[in-house]
C-alpha cells in the first residue's frame, strides 16, 4: 500500500495523513496489549529474508465518512486467552486512534490469524 | 505584487516559502523543519518540504511534516495551518486560500508524553524510523 493517505477536507485547506502513520500507531497500540505477538525486529526486513513469518500486526485503515476502519490481523501467544487478547487491541487501537490521530474509530476488526510462541519478540538490543 | 506608495513591491515565492517553512518549526511535535535544520541554512532546503503557489495575492501552501510519536496528529496539523496562514498573511499581505498539511511520516520522540502503555519506547529502533 504505498502512498495511500488518509484525507480531511476543510476550509483552512486539507490534511493527509500517510496510512503508514495510521498504521503505526496502531500496530504500537496493539503491541502495547500482553499477549500480542510483536514484530522480530526491523520491519520486513530480516526476518521474511529468512523465510520466517512477521507476527506483528499487520493493519489495513480505511476512512469512511471521517471515520477510520481498521482490520488488523495479529499473532497470539500461547497461552493468552485469545478474546480478552483481541478486546484489548480493540480497545487501544481506537483508544490511541482517537487521541494521537484525532480521528474517531468506526471499528476495529482483528483476525486473529495465529499462535505464536510466547516470548518470541525481541529480547535482545533494545 | 503589492502596490506600495512609491513604484511596487514584489514578494518571491521563496519569501512565502520561507516564512511558513519557519512558522512551522515553531510548532512543537515536528520532526523535520525544525529550527537548527540544515534547511534553515540553505533555503533551498525548505523547498523539500514546503511548496507555494502565488496566483495574484493569493497563495496556497501545502507542507510535508513528519510528526513525533505521541503527538495529537490531527491538533497539530490544524496548528501549522493555522500558523502558515496567519504569518504570511501578517508578514506579506497576501491571502493565503489554503494550506494544505501532508503528514508522511511518524518518529519516535526524544521525549516521552504522557503515555499510558508500559515503557513503549524502549521496544523501538535506535533509528527513530517506525
Amino acid at each position: 500500500m504505498p502512498d495511500r493517505r488518509i484525507e480531511i477536507v476543510d476550509d483552512d485547506g486539507r490534511i493527509t495523513i500517510a496510512e503508514e502513520v495510521v498504521a503505526s500507531i496502531a500496530r504500537i497500540a496493539a503491541e502495547k496489549v500482553d499477549g500480542v505477538g510483536h514484530s522480530s525486529g526491523a520491519p520486513g526486513g530480516l526476518m521474511s529474508i529468512f523465510g520466517v513469518e512477521e507476527v506483528a500486526p499487520t493493519i489495513k485503515t480505511e476512512l469512511v465518512n471521517d471515520q477510520v476502519r481498521l482490520e488488523l490481523r495479529i499473532a497470539v501467544e500461547y497461552g493468552y486467552p485469545v478474546h480478552a487478547v483481541a478486546l484489548g487491541v480493540q480497545q487501544n487501537v481506537e483508544r490511541d486512534i482517537e487521541r494521537l490521530v484525532g480521528l474517531s474509530v468506526s471499528s476495529v476488526d482483528v483476525n486473529v490469524k495465529k499462535v505464536v510462541p510466547p516470548h518470541t519478540h525481541d529480547a535482545g538490543k533494545k | 505584487m503589492v502596490d506600495a506608495e512609491k513604484g511596487s513591491v514584489g514578494i518571491s515565492k521563496d519569501v512565502v516559502t520561507a516564512i511558513a517553512g519557519i512558522a512551522v518549526s515553531e510548532i512543537g511535535g515536528i520532526a523535520n523543519l525544525r529550527p537548527g535544520d540544515s534547511v534553515f541554512r540553505r533555503g533551498e532546503g525548505m523547498k523539500r518540504y514546503v511548496d507555494t503557489t502565488v496566483d495574484g495575492e493569493v497563495v496556497t501552501v501545502t507542507v510535508r511534516i513528519t510528526v513525533v510519536y505521541g503527538v495529537p496528529i490531527r491538533k497539530v496539523a490544524k496548528q501549522v495551518q493555522a500558523r502558515i496562514k496567519a504569518e504570511i498573511e501578517r508578514m506579506t499581505g497576501l491571502r493565503v486560500s489554503a494550506v494544505n498539511v501532508d503528514v508522511q511520516r511518524l518518529v519516535k520522540g526524544e521525549e516521552e508524553s504522557e503515555e499510558s502503555g508500559r515503557e513503549s519506547t524502549d521496544e523501538w529502533e535506535d533509528t527513530g524510523e517506525l
